[in-house]
């Protein structure tokens, strides 16, 4: 498994016949792979063009190394990922702990509304 | 036996010289001071530990009622309050990190209330922010992405499926 939970990954879409590249969290733990060969992941946007609720501009020190200026994870936009889909090449840059905890904690109660008692 | 030479050598010690008693105390008086200076240390880690933990208690008796309300904030209210709450985590994670460096004291207590407080921020913070946008004017994400996630997905659990199936 060369990608592990926190790693921000490149991901191509087609547009128009022309692929588009968006950067990407994985979410999720290394069972995951292991049991079926993918990784879940939350996409990114480098424009800060999106306003709603579902989108967590990160902080510019969120990360391990600089992403665009207004990036922003769009929390919503959840999907599995192969391996092979994956950009290799990339340089290693990972979202932090402390970052990735409020990510999860955001996607629980932004997207999936899940219930949390202190 | 080490607090009783102790004693002895500050009780003799305007008495004749002694050379046993003077090896002895200095033989021993390290020891016994080290295992009260430890004691005094440890019940003071306690009683910071408890403090801290009071501290943590009382925060989060602060920001229950706040998330409990939280889904009501008008936007105005949400945009006025966010910046604090934003604040306060940053403040809690530091505090974590302060004592996460020190292994939280070796209390398990300690690390579970500054966990649990801090998640109790994170969802606080998600709600307050998702209010923020009370009204607001939302952009769509372009089809071309939400039909690759959607094929994309349909795919990969297809196969998953497959391979269950053929297992």
């Amino acid at each position: 498994m060369p990608y592990s939970k926190r790693q921000i990954v490149e991901v191509p879409f087609v547009l128009n016949g022309k692929i588009e590249l968006h950067p990407a969290i994985i979410l999720s733990v290394q069972d995951v792979f292991e049991l079926d060969e993918f990784y879940i992941c939350v996409m990114i946007s480098d424009t800060d063009n999106y306003n709603d609720k579902f989108s967590y501009k990160l902080e510019e020190d969120a990360t391990t190394k600089g992403l665009t200026k207004g990036s922003c994870v769009r929390t919503h936009l959840i999907t599995p990922v192969r391996e092979s889909e994956i950009v290799s090449g990339t340089k290693r840059n990972f979202i932090k702990e402390e970052n990735f905890g409020y990510l999860v904690d955001h996607i629980a109660e932004v997207v999936f509304g899940a219930p949390f008692t202190y | 036996m080490s607090s009783i030479t102790f004693q002895h050598n500050i009780t003799e010690r305007n008495r004749v010289f002694s050379r046993k008693l003077t090896a002895g105390y200095f033989l021993t008086a390290p020891i016994y001071l080290l295992e009260k200076v430890t004691d005094i240390l440890d019940s003071t880690l306690n009683k910071l530990i408890n403090k801290v933990i009071k501290g943590i208690d009382n925060t989060a008796r602060i920001i229950i009622p706040v998330y409990e309300v939280a889904n009501d904030l008008s936007s105005k209210d949400a945009k006025d309050i966010y910046p604090l709450i934003v604040n306060l985590r940053r403040t809690v994670l530091k505090q974590d990190k302060k004592y996460s460096d020190i292994s939280y004291a070796d209390s398990e207590e300690l690390r579970v209330k500054f966990k649990k407080l801090i998640r109790l921020i994170n969802r606080t913070e998600a709600r307050i922010y998702a209010r923020t946008f009370e009204g607001e004017q939302e952009r769509k994400t372009p089809n071309y992405i939400k039909d690759s996630l959607i094929i994309n997905s349909q795919k990969i659990i297809g196969d998953a499926l497959l391979k269950e199936a053929n297992s």
